[in-house]
């Protein structure tokens, strides 16, 4: 008597083989997430630098005693706001979706506005303006990137 | 030059590549001075006007509360302002500044 086949037996690869696949599919999308995660991560550490730096150059121009030195320190401030909007921009286009435009605006006007580069600015202190200004920013984009990725996560 | 009817201003070409200051007593390339020797005369003989803003050295939100606020102090209407100076830059936080001082 020969051995019989069980019947549907030359399908029995199919199951392995599709949860071999499947196993790859979920692989693969974790990777991405954890890929995206990072990138975010990254973006917002940036973005907290930029900010400190917009926050020193700020300091350091508002400060200055010296009038023959408030030239180059305005073109240093000018050129971190530059690279702190560029810096959103890029967080927007990931996706984060909030006011970016508007943030970089409160934080340029609290800069740079009223006498600044004028020959009637006078040394001050900062006012908490510019501070509570580009805390609000951090954590409004840290908000939407935790959302963000927990929308990944899930 | 754009098309008929339209001035193309690129600022760092043809003002400076280092705006700076409010008035013209904070020096030759204040906003006021871009206000009343660029904007107004090409404001004042064209239809629309585009303004390149990139390639300078960046800007101050006192420079430009003087060129394009100051607009509106001068007599222009909002809505005429709007919809007659076009803007072109990578960075869409400078026209929602400059919008917000026609508003």
């Amino acid at each position: 008597m020969g051995v019989g086949i069980q019947p549907g037996a030359q399908y029995a690869f199919i199951l392995p083989a599709a949860l071999t696949i499947a196993g790859w599919f979920v692989v693969a999308r974790q990777a991405e997430r954890r890929e995206f995660r990072k990138e975010v991560r990254d973006q917002i550490r940036e973005l907290r630098e930029g900010i400190d730096e917009v926050k020193g150059r700020a300091t350091e121009y508002w400060l200055e005693g010296e009038r023959s030195k408030l030239p180059a320190l305005a073109i240093a401030l000018k050129a971190e706001l530059k690279r702190l909007s560029r810096l959103v921009a890029g967080l927007s286009q990931a996706g984060l979706d909030f006011d970016h435009a508007q943030l970089v605006v409160d934080i340029r006007t609290l800069a740079t506005g009223g006498d600044f580069e004028s020959k009637k600015r006078k040394r001050s202190d900062l006012g908490s303006g510019l501070v509570d200004q580009s805390q609000k920013m951090t954590v409004a984009a840290s908000a939407m990137a935790e959302k963000k990725t927990a929308g990944h996560r899930s | 030059m754009g098309h008929s009817g339209d001035t193309m201003i690129n600022i760092a070409r043809d003002f400076s590549r280092a705006p700076a200051g409010r008035y013209v007593t904070d020096g030759p390339n204040s906003g006021e001075r871009f206000r009343d020797q660029i904007l107004i005369p090409a404001l004042n003989k064209k239809d629309t006007i585009t303004l390149e803003l990139d390639g300078t050295r960046g800007y101050g939100s006192s420079f430009l509360e003087e060129a394009f606020g100051g607009l509106k102090r001068a007599g222009w209407a909002a809505v005429d302002l709007i919809s007659r100076i076009k803007f072109r830059t990578v960075d869409p936080s400078l026209v929602s500044e400059i919008h917000s001082y026609w508003r």
